[in-house]
């Protein structure tokens, strides 16, 4: 079977020794950070960018991945413990998280977070392994005409399904598109929007941009706000976190549908984990018997989410990874760092390096053992980390973003971007104009005009190569229906041109 | 009507939505500039200019979606945001002519005096940390060409 030679050829790099030993800490790293609140996984794979340059690149990207799907394991306990997301992606953990540790049972909430994490995770590695062959050798029929098209349906599917405006959604899309044009042209050569700055002739700095939206506007408002204090790390024993048969029971279920969920939402491209834990959440809802139950500390509602979290981090590598079409800006973030180290994710990827494909996929699986067994026996040392104050987290968190934008190119400038984007990203959140789509955009833009140029040079300047060729003409009725469900409320919103206060910023 | 009497145009909202029609319209001219090609053989203004009239577009659309928003006045924290760029400028001053220790120090030091009532002595003891820690894990660790110091 060639699944089979594939996966064992996958765990024979992901068992060796750097391999194992960079997944570790990629997996304790996401973890520290994940459980950190307003410090995203994205600062760190940020941080640790500049020395995987010297690593290979398998190692390297295993390490980063690992990152991310570690820091959604550590996310919950902030949630749990603080009633704060420890990043985003845990917003909803804290609904029945919380009221769970007020009842004296946040033991067993964190036990059975992990436990459900590596569920949701497993399985999708699982489908993961399944699909993702077939998804690549489906796209290896894509011309530049899909191409653009389904980079297209990603941009306009992650403007429409985020919460807030669609229509300052896609403005951000579109600054987004305008970043990535800065530099050197690739098809002409020609220098465009550098304003004679030497530094702005590679373009702008993915990092730069990244850690300025996410990291620094992040500080900013954080600074000065109460922390909250965390619930008594010492009642967190071994023998508290074990759940009862009923709790056991009553988590099954929610587990497995969270899992589907959160395996769906996350290979579309265009769509990401928090929206998975949403409407992971709202699935419980609407199936329990009793759903005035949810927000006072109801199981399910913490073990549906989390197990749909951790399953579309690990099913949206599935588009990114043999589409090159990031899910969310996490994802985007990756895919450009992947391009720094010179690997272009995309269908040929898997036919090109499948020793990097499939060692990145068994060191998931690996990883995800990692952090079960990080995250029972050691949570308390986890919850003990929650008690550093900000006061001291914050200059650190601005140490190692300076070092981080730095460190890529040496470029004094790009921590004078770091500090313009970090104003950029606090003014543009408190007006509504979320910050993720700029990310995507970013790093799509470039392949979109090349593809756009491509796809016209093939049709001899005629545009109908978009509709028909058949994908792309499914695709682009895909992505026609995108637009015209969002319409509806757009129109609405246009013609009274108000909204609540609570809507128009995206403040948390 | 009780709506009615709300219903004010929101400066912020529509200046939000002026800058990124201004910065359409730029992106636009300016592409235009560099050649915008045949349809065949696009050229490399082609796509500038096609963002830069989208970007036009959607913002007259967002500038009347918002026009009666209820969003308030950005509440900038002058003192944070101050603290945060002296640091941020600190270090990309220094790190480069006075090297990464003194850098670090200077950032970590400045960018504690964000909350009010910071406490000099602990202060010192995190930027000398951190300052230590940069250099044992970033020039002694991974070899980044970076210099500890100026000499």
């Amino acid at each position: 079977m060639d699944l089979f030679t594939n996966i064992a050829l996958g765990f024979e790099r992901a068992l060796s020794l750097d391999a194992l030993l960079f997944c570790f800490f990629g997996v304790t790293i996401g973890t520290f950070v994940g459980v950190l609140p307003g410090v995203g996984a994205m600062a760190a794979v940020a941080l640790c960018l500049p020395i995987t340059f010297y690593m290979d690149p398998t190692v390297a990207l295993i390490m980063l991945a690992g990152i991310f799907y570690g820091a959604q394991y550590g996310s919950s306990t902030a949630s749990i413990l603080l009633n704060v997301p420890g990043t985003v992606t845990s917003a909803v953990t804290c609904l029945d998280g919380y009221p769970m540790a007020q009842q004296g049972k946040a033991g067993v909430a964190l036990f059975m977070v992990t436990i459900t994490s590596f569920i949701g995770g497993s399985i999708a590695i699982v489908l993961m392994m399944l699909f993702t062959p077939a998804v690549a050798a489906f796209a290896l029929k894509f011309s530049s005409a899909e191409y653009f098209m389904i980079m297209a349906l990603g941009l306009i599917t992650a403007a429409t399904i985020a919460p807030g405006s669609p229509l300052k959604s896609l403005i951000m899309v579109v600054v987004g598109l305008a970043l990535g044009t800065v530099g050197t042209d690739s098809a002409s050569g020609a220098m465009r929007f550098t304003f004679g700055i030497l530094e702005l002739s590679d373009g702008v700095s993915l990092v730069a941009i990244a850690m300025g939206l996410f990291g620094v506007a992040e500080i900013i408002s954080s600074i000065g706000r109460d922390s909250g204090t965390p619930i008594d790390a010492k009642h967190v024993t071994f023998k508290s976190m074990l759940p009862s048969k009923a709790e056991l029971k009553a988590s099954v279920m929610p587990t497995l549908r969270g899992t589907g969920i959160g395996a769906l939402i996350g290979a579309l491209p265009g769509a990401g984990a928090t929206v998975a834990t949403f409407m992971a959440y709202a699935a419980e809802k609407k199936v329990a018997k009793d759903p005035s139950r949810f927000g006072k500390g109801a199981i399910e509602g913490v073990v549906a989410p989390e197990a749909a979290n951790n399953s579309a981090v690990q099913a949206a590598f599935m588009p990114t990874l043999s589409l090159g079409i990031p899910g969310d800006a996490l994802m985007a973030f990756l895919l450009g760092a992947m391009m720094i180290h010179g690997i272009v994710p995309g269908p040929r990827f898997l036919v090109d390096q499948p020793v990097m494909f499939w060692g990145l996929v068994a060191s998931f699986w690996i990883g995800n053992v990692f952090l079960l067994i990080l995250n029972i026996p050691l949570i308390g040392v986890w919850v003990r980390i929650l008690t550093i104050p900000y006061k001291v987290l914050y200059p650190t968190m601005l140490f190692f973003i300076c070092i981080g934008v730095f460190a890529i190119n040496f470029q004094v400038f790009d921590v004078i971007a770091v500090l313009f984007f970090g104003f950029m990203g606090f003014i543009m959140i408190k007006f509504g104009y979320p910050p993720a789509p700029i990310l995507l955009g970013f790093v799509l833009g470039p392949m979109m005009e090349e593809h756009f140029g491509r796809a016209l040079l093939m049709s001899r300047g005629s545009f109908s190569i978009f509709w028909e060729r058949p994908i792309s003409a499914v695709l682009l009725v895909i992505t026609l229906v995108m637009l015209i469900l969002s319409a509806k409320s757009v129109i609405q919103h246009v013609r009274s041109g108000t909204r609540k206060v609570e809507e128009a910023s995206l403040e948390l | 009507m009780s709506t009615q009497s709300r219903r004010t145009l929101n400066p912020w909202e529509l200046g939000a939505a002026a800058i990124f029609f201004v910065l359409g319209a730029f992106m636009a001219f300016e592409g235009y500039g560099y050649g915008v090609g045949t349809i065949t053989r696009i050229g490399p203004g082609f796509f500038p200019v096609s963002i830069g009239v989208l970007l036009m577009l959607l913002a007259v659309a967002v500038g009347f979606e918002a026009r009666y928003s209820l969003a308030k006045k950005p509440d900038i924290p002058r003192r944070i945001s101050g603290v945060i760029v002296a640091g941020l400028v600190a270090f990309a001053a220094l790190v480069t002519t006075a090297g990464l220790i003194p850098a670090t120090f200077a950032l970590v030091f400045i960018s504690r005096f964000a909350e009010p009532g910071t406490n000099i002595r602990n202060s010192l003891i995190l930027a000398a940390g951190v300052a230590f820690f940069a250099w044992l894990v970033f020039i002694l660790g991974f070899n980044l060409p970076l210099k500890p110091f100026w000499w």
